[in-house]
């Protein structure tokens, strides 16, 4: 699964204020529903059982990384957001470090396949450290989406 | 000569979403209570660093997908039970193993 299949291109936020968990969930999401990914009946709940899955164990899985997600019903594909963090977000990680990079995952309840899809194809890029440092410098949305094009070509 | 020994264990995963970030969260936490190496490899592929979530994630591991466990180091034997535990119990917490010295 390529990540350009599945991250909604308007909704990057590549400059991401927010300080906190919840503060940056509750951007990511609105930037899917601004983006029209979602809608806007749906944020609110989307918001709910995401920050719910977090309290099962924190998705911040280490190297400046998290990855925020849940199942909804509303949705009929996996789709996707990005954020940047220049400052870093706590997230309560497993390293104890902030995070500089969020994906933000909404998946459809019957589709686990392509959860895991996703989930290899981030990891995978992830593990590109030419790919993170290339992700942390971008500054805009397009420069941040022709990142995501290189390395589903993996021209990285 | 046991500290050279590699073991080796088939495990599958139960979990029904596969091996989503929980479960490898809970395989990588477990990995990094023992010195030993511990890698995991689906399909006789490259094997990949269960200490690291990132690695664990590439995997992909669907719902009944064998994995094969490969543990070496100086608590080895000890690491290798606690981790096909973690695989056989549906990835339920597990009794923790003495911490590394």
């Amino acid at each position: 699964m390529k990540l350009c299949d599945f991250v909604v291109a308007d909704a990057i936020l590549p400059e991401l204020a927010a300080n906190a968990k919840e503060s940056a969930i509750r951007s990511m999401v609105a930037s899917l529903k601004d983006a029209g990914g979602i809608q806007a009946a749906d944020e609110e709940g989307i918001v709910a059982t995401i920050l719910k899955r977090e309290e099962l164990g924190s998705t911040g899985i280490g190297n400046g990384v998290a990855v925020p997600h849940t199942k909804h019903a509303s949705v009929t594909k996996l789709i996707a957001t990005v954020a940047l963090a220049g400052d870093g977000v706590d997230f309560a990680s497993l390293d104890g470090e902030p995070v500089h990079i969020l994906f933000l995952l909404v998946s459809p309840p019957d589709k686990p396949g392509d959860h895991l899809r996703a989930l290899e194809s981030i990891s995978r890029h992830l593990r590109n450290q030419n790919f993170c440092k290339f992700l942390r410098q971008s500054k805009t949305k397009e420069a941040v989406l022709e990142l995501l094009r290189e390395a589903d070509n993996n021209e990285i | 000569m046991s500290e050279s020994q590699v073991y080796r264990r088939r495990v599958i995963v139960k979990a029904e979403q596969g091996l989503h970030i929980r479960p490898c969260t809970a395989v990588a936490q477990l990995a990094m209570k023992f010195q030993s190496r511990v890698r995991l490899s689906k399909d006789s592929l490259t094997p990949v660093d269960a200490k690291s979530i990132l690695d664990l994630m590439t995997l992909a591991a669907g719902p009944n997908v064998e994995l094969d466990l490969e543990v070496d180091g100086p608590d080895a034997a000890e690491a290798v039970e606690h981790l096909a535990a973690l695989f056989e119990s549906d990835f339920a917490p597990q009794a923790s193993p003495a911490p590394v010295p």
